[in-house]
């Protein structure tokens, strides 16, 4: 069974040539980057070449480039790191606001939770909402932010349903209002989809992972503006200049490097490609479904990834149909996500005013460059196949 | 009778116990009309009206009745799970054949969160509930593992605030409550 894959926001295939040089390198560059001698002297040669790839990608200077293990590590290391810097150092210590939105990716909106704990002693966290296209109110943005404000994180697009939020814009009104204030962005559903610049953006830190661009899984990084300081999570050796010691994952770091040079040299390609699918698919949705199902489009029309659809088949149950589906060997994902007690609707699309019984019928559609339209033939023929053949579009729920 | 079959679509590892599995079923008819029935005659069913879901708590297991799917977690094998798949179904045409006996109860019932309880309770660390912290008497309330009315504090006359808030949450999740305390 052919199998097709169109769920690119939750992790991309690795591509075929970055496979290759994993392969080679895997066995050739086993010295620990800080050993004196020459395979070590060699591994760490390539660590700092493929350090410069990535600062390339998002335009800053190689040493404000921190490896780290991925998106997760790189979110908290950001938010964890400067406030813990802030509060060792001595530079609060009264209860400070710190901000960020009701959409974020959870390893950002769960260090906020955990923070709003200590709430009552150290912060005040502010969590912006969302209108019904997943952008953040300007104007709510602006009346969160007072004198006592000492952190924003905020991300550049949202993995679930697209929106790229205006983070340049944020950046001016925050930092006229304070200077000091630090501004984060979660940038690993963007980068590779659209352009990331951090001296445009005028950011102070930046997450990116690898995997979300065709690289390997479990490396990503932390961008960090020179004067920005961040206190590590974890304590070891010097490497990452100490901010983030551990003996570097060499070959996915090399791995990493190339997926950015490739991202980089084909990003207006990409997003052409991206875009055409979005559409002819979005066009053969309505075109095909329209008279079985009522859709819905929780994506925006403007200022979104050019990969991410996020549809609501009124009705029929997204868990159903991503299973029936799978067993047709298409894979998709819904905007749920199953915990201990049962499946809770996306925290993103409830943010965005949608009833909890539409977010139990929302799947989101993430296209990649190695799709293909017959492909996206293929899946709506199934979709249609599968609500017909069971009935699904006679719910009333 | 309403629903005629069911079909196991997806059999998944649990994300509680990855030792055990997490199965889905395709139903075939619509029950969602159903479940503020079996909400009525099960008081420890969780409706949640908006979401068109009822989940019911069986021991340390949890079955969700969607319209046209059940969920159920932490089984042991598909033996298990066809058991009580067997048994849902039951429930639901049993319920659905008696609907005319029964007031449906629209009212959502949901374990209430501890942390809420928590910070209602005198936080002493008093001990005299047989718990070690007030934290552990909070989190064993919610899971029912434990009355309120094993905190003595809380009935003091300074807490009067506090306990209408605890008793209100209680009661609202569908708790029972001590008659005299309502």
């Amino acid at each position: 069974m052919e199998e097709i894959y169109l769920d690119h926001n939750a992790t991309t295939p690795l591509n075929n040539s970055i496979s290759r040089i994993i392969n080679k390198y895997d066995k050739l560059l086993y010295g620990n980057p800080s050993s004196p001698y020459k395979i070590g002297r060699i591994s760490r040669i390539e660590v700092e070449k493929s350090r410069e790839k990535v600062a390339r990608i998002i335009n800053c200077s190689k040493d404000e480039v921190y490896f780290t293990s991925g998106g997760t590590e790189s979110n908290n290391l950001a938010i964890q790191g400067s406030l813990n810097y802030l509060r060792r150092f001595g530079k609060i210590n009264a209860k400070k606001r710190i901000i960020t939105t009701e959409i974020e990716h959870l390893s950002v909106l769960n260090v906020f939770k955990e923070l709003s704990k200590e709430g009552v002693k150290n912060y005040d966290v502010v969590f912006l909402p969302v209108d019904n296209s997943g952008f953040v109110d300007m104007e709510k943005f602006k009346s969160s932010i007072d004198s006592n404000t000492i952190l924003i994180s905020i991300m550049l697009a949202n993995n679930e349903v697209g929106s790229i939020q205006s983070i340049k814009e944020m950046v001016k009104i925050a930092k006229s209002k304070n200077k000091n204030i630090i501004f984060h962005c979660d940038a690993v559903q963007g980068l590779g989809k659209i352009r990331v610049d951090v001296k445009d953006l005028e950011i102070d830190m930046l997450s990116i992972s690898s995997h979300k661009f065709y690289g390997p899984k479990g490396v990503g990084a932390l961008y960090v503006r020179k004067g920005v300081n961040i206190y590590p999570l974890f304590f070891g050796g010097h490497q990452e200049k100490s901010i983030r010691p551990g003996t570097e994952n060499v070959v996915s770091i090399i791995a990493f490097g190339y997926a950015c040079d490739m991202a980089r040299e084909n990003l207006e390609k990409n997003y052409k490609i991206l875009t055409n699918l979005k559409k002819f698919f979005k066009d053969m949705l309505f075109e095909k479904l329209d008279k079985i199902v009522n859709v819905r489009v929780n994506s925006p029309e403007e200022n979104c990834l050019p990969n991410t659809l996020n549809i609501c088949f009124k009705g029929i149950d997204s868990e159903l149909l991503i299973s029936l589906l799978s067993q047709q060997g298409i894979y998709v994902s819904s905007g749920s996500a199953c915990t201990s007690d049962s499946l809770e609707p996306s925290h993103v699309l409830l943010a965005m005013g949608i009833p909890e019984n539409l977010a139990h019928n929302a799947i989101r559609f993430s296209f990649g460059i190695e799709n293909k339209k017959k492909d996206l033939i293929l899946t709506v023929k199934k979709i249609k196949k599968i609500i017909l053949e069971n009935k699904l579009n006679f719910s009333k729920a | 009778m309403l629903v005629k079959s069911y079909k196991i679509i997806e059999i998944l590892p649990c994300l509680v116990d990855p030792e055990k599995t997490r199965v889905i079923a395709m139903i075939s008819e619509d029950v969602s009309g159903v479940l503020p029935y079996i909400n009525a005659i099960d008081k420890n069913a969780i409706y949640t009206k908006n979401a068109n879901t009822l989940t019911l708590p069986k021991s340390e297991r949890l079955i969700t009745i969607h319209p046209r799917k059940i969920a159920i977690t932490k089984l042991k094998d598909e033996q298990e799970a066809k058991k009580i798949l067997d048994e849902t179904i039951k429930l639901i045409n049993e319920t659905f054949k008696k609907k005319s006996e029964i007031k449906p109860d629209y009212e959502r019932r949901k374990r209430p969160n501890f942390l809420d309880i928590y910070k209602l309770l005198p936080k002493t660390n008093c001990r005299k509930c047989g718990e070690l912290t007030c934290f552990a008497f909070a989190a064993k309330l919610v899971k029912e593992e434990i009355v309120i009315t094993r905190c003595s504090s809380i009935f003091e006359s300074g807490y009067k605030n506090n306990r209408e808030k605890i008793l209100k949450i209680l009661q609202g999740s569908g708790f029972e409550i001590p008659v005299d305390l309502k």
